[in-house]
Order: structure tokens, then sequence, then C-alpha cells
């Protein structure tokens, strides 16, 4: 069953979704349109239209995430990347790992930063995410340079969940050097995966935000399912278990759990076999 | 004190309705479902207990209130300031300008014309949340440190009142305009704009004493 189908049981409205979409795609196209224009010596303002932009387009892939339409989700998170790339911000690979079909794409994607150097401490994770599941000895030496500097920061919460830096840095440690056990991968992950479960269980609890999408974080939150889309790829590049294997046995509630192992498998499967977890 | 501007979306006013609201001000549903307010059960009402369920039970039966759901007998007054900090941005990689989030809520969700008022309010850079002069500011997450997943981009939470003095203007939104100008590419705007007598300049009564020239 695709995700869309299961949007009204999880008391979410796919009208609504589909129109704030709609807006969402207009308004980031307007504010992209209106910071073309903006000269350089105004870099202030453009930053803010620019920002706008990403923020619009990132909303309108998680929506299409939610809707199983894979072509228009690929298009917006490749649209907010390049936005996000554009700034020198590596919150970008967050959304290349949405769009693209492979890690490849991504790590070149990623190889643009170089070593991080005059990058904002708070966007180095996700550079170091995905050094650490690159394939290229570069990337590892990447990741080195990285990891060092960012663990005096490990407490400082980034991303609209607030996930420590720590997180990032202890799933990229394992990425990188661990063995891929499932059990190993479940601990790393878990700092992801209950503040968004948590989040989901609260805002349920109030239909009126919940019904309105009147929260800061998605129900098919980018922060999160970037990370996941990165990981699975180098598990399956590793040949190891999916996480969908994982997911099945975390107690995360049960939407939750299916928006995140439904918007795997619409991600890596193209949308075939869908499956519902009870 | 920080004196914020910020705005408050609402939908199915007539320009009547905009004229009430520039003469007492916007009220809370509190005041408005009861016909008045009743002065005597704010201290009562004015509580941590009630803004969180103004953030995240806005619904739930209220049983101070004869279990009528909560939002009915708010004393609260949600409002968004946007989020255009740097840092703020650097944080959460999103940036939502005050206008877009007040006018999701004043369109109904993008059903209906909405009019967003152009108001100020009064900080103070922490919780007092049973002061009435001062609203309370959720978008700084070093206040709200118990992350609040309805936290709003630049939410900023009124009590009782946003007195007149303190709304600027009111701009009217047809949504039909509002499409028509973001599928050509445009940022939308507003069609007409209701100036409001009443409203104070802060310059007039802020602290930045100028040179006598």
């Amino acid at each position: 069953m695709p995700l869309t189908d299961s949007l009204k049981e999880f008391g979410l409205d796919p009208e609504l979704i589909s129109r704030d979409r709609e807006m969402s795609i207009g308004l980031a196209k307007a504010h992209e349109n209106i910071f073309r224009d903006i000269p350089d010596r105004d870099a202030d303002r453009r930053f803010g239209h620019v920002m706008a932009s990403a923020t619009e387009y990132r909303r309108a892939g998680a929506h299409s995430v939610l809707l199983s339409d894979r072509k228009t989700a690929i298009d917006m998170f490749r649209r907010a990347g390049r936005l996000y790339a554009r700034e020198r911000r590596p919150y970008a690979l967050m959304m290349f790992s949405c769009s693209e079909e492979d890690l490849g794409s991504v790590m070149a994607s990623a190889h643009d930063f170089g070593s991080g150097e005059g990058i904002d401490r708070t966007q180095l994770s996700y550079l170091l995410l995905a050094s650490a599941a690159g394939r290229e000895d570069r990337d590892r030496e990447t990741f080195k340079m990285i990891g060092t500097g960012l663990a005096s920061s490990q407490t400082s919460p980034i991303g609209v969940l607030g996930i420590p830096i720590g997180a990032y840095l202890d799933l990229a440690n394992t990425l990188a050097f661990d063995e891929l056990a499932p059990q190993r991968m479940s601990e790393m992950l878990l700092p992801f995966l209950v503040p968004y479960g948590t989040a989901i269980r609260r805002c349920m609890q109030d239909r009126y935000h919940w019904e309105r999408m009147a929260f800061p974080f998605h129900p098919a939150e980018p922060d999160v399912l970037g990370v996941l889309f990165c990981v699975e790829a180098a598990l399956r590049w590793r040949q190891q278990p999916s996480l969908l294997r994982l997911l099945e046995g975390m107690p995360l509630g049960e939407v939750p759990t299916n928006l995140l192992y439904n918007a795997i498998l619409e991600r890596f499967e193209g949308g075939q076999h869908q499956l519902r977890l009870h | 004190m920080i004196i914020q501007h910020v705005i408050k979306g609402l939908s199915n006013l007539t320009d009547q309705d905009i004229d009430n609201i520039f003469q007492m001000g916007i009220i809370c549903n509190w005041w408005r479902t009861q016909g008045r307010l009743p002065q005597n059960e704010v201290a009562d009402r004015l509580t941590e207990q009630n803004l969180e369920w103004h953030q995240n039970s806005f619904t739930r039966p209220d049983p101070s209130q004869g279990n009528a759901p909560f939002y009915q007998n708010t004393p609260f007054i949600s409002t968004t300031a946007g989020t255009v900090e740097r840092d703020t941005v650097n944080r959460t990689n999103m940036l939502t300008p005050a206008w877009k989030s007040a006018l999701y809520f004043a369109t109904d969700r993008w059903t209906t014309d909405g009019w967003l008022f152009y108001c100020h309010l009064f900080l103070i850079g922490k919780r007092a949340v049973s002061m009435e002069a001062f609203s309370e500011e959720l978008r700084e997450l070093n206040i709200y440190t118990s992350f609040s997943p309805f936290y709003l981009e630049g939410e900023i939470t009124a009590k009782l009142v946003i007195p007149t003095a303190q709304i600027e203007r009111a701009d009217f939104w047809d949504l039909s305009a509002a499409k028509a100008a973001v599928s050509a590419g445009s940022l939308p705007a507003p069609s007409k704009t209701l100036s409001n007598s009443y409203y104070v300049k802060p310059e007039k009564y802020n602290n930045l004493r100028k040179l006598l020239a």
C-alpha cells in the first residue's frame, strides 16, 4: 500500500498536503526569482531569499514523500540541495540523500565541500556523515579532519528536532570503522529515531495541530530521512541487512514506524512492494 | 524590554470587524467566549500549565472550563515573528518569513481570504507567564528549553488582548490573487491595507534618547 493511502488513517489530510505543496513550490520559485536579481553587495538580503526558497522546496519534497510522488520528491529535494550548496551548507547532502538514486551522486556533491574549510561548525555534521558513508580514500581523510574538530561540540543541538552533534559523530564513526551489525546500527540510530517518534506521538495527541500540520518538523522529516537514506545506501552498497529489518523491531509506534518504513521502501525500491507494518 | 514586531493572522472578517478590532484590540478567545474579560479570574488563567495547553493541547477538554475544548477559553493569543536570526537558520536549516506562517493560518490553510494584523508586543527575555503586559517568546529556544513539537517558527504568545495602540494595520489577502501571483513566480501581496488611527509608534515611547541638535 503506498504511503499516501495511509495518510487519512494517520489523521493527515492529503488534500491539505497537496494544496500546501503547490503553495510551497510557487513560493520557492518566487524567492528564487527575487534572489537572482540581488547583487553580491546585498548578500544578507539574498541569503534570506535563498534560504526561504530552500525551505519551501524542502517542505514540498517532504510533502511529496507523504503523497508517494517520488518524481516530484526527487525534483524538490534536488532543488533544495542546490540552494543549500550555493550557500556552502553541507545540509545540502541531506537533501541529495533524499533525492539521488545512488550514493555516488551524493558523494560527488560532498566532494564539492572539500574538507569543510570555512564552513559553519553547525553544518559539519552532515559532511561528516556523508564522508563516513563514502567509498573513497579522500572521504576517510575528510572524515578524520572534521571528526576531530567536532568532538568538542558533541552536545550542541542541530536541526529542527535538536539532535545533538554527538549523535552524528557516533553514527558516522560506526559507518566509517565498525562492522554494521544490526544491533550496533540500532544503538546509533536511536538518538535520531526516538526524538522523531516522540515528536510524532506528541503532535498526534492534539488533533488541531496535527491535522493542520502546524508544527515545525514534518511527518516525513527530511532531517531524519536524509540520515536514514544515507545509512541505507551505505548498507546496501556494503551488502549489509537493510534498515527495514531494523525498523520492524523498533518500538517507535505504529505511525512513525510506518512513515519511515514506507519512505525507505519508496525511496529505494521505486514505490514497489510497499508493505504495512502492524 | 524588547519591542517585537509580530503578525497575527485571522480569517472570516468583514471591514466592520476590522473597525471593531481597531477600537478594542485583538482579544483572546476566553474574552470573546465570555463576552467580557473576567478580570477576577485572570491570575488563575495565566499559568504555565495553560500556556503549555495553548501550545500542545489546544483541543483537549479543559476541566476548569466545563470540559470545553481548551482553545475556546484560551487566555493566550498566538502570533508569529518569523525566523530571521542567522543563528536559528544555521541550526534549523529553515527560514520562514513571518507573513508566510501567519498567512497559512489566516487563509485557513489556503482555503479562504485572510487578514494579517501587523502589531508589536513587549518581551522581557525570560518567562513571565503571569505578567499580562509581557508576551512569551517561544522563538527563543534557550527560554523554552523543553522542545515542543508545536513550537512554530517565531511564535510569540500574547496574553488576553493585543491593545489597539499596538496594532499598526490590517492587510487583506485575497487568496485567488495570492495563488495567481505565486503561480506566476512572484511573491503574493495584500489586496488592500487598512491603517489603525489609534496606533502609537514604538519610536514615540522607547528609551532611545536622541541628541538635542
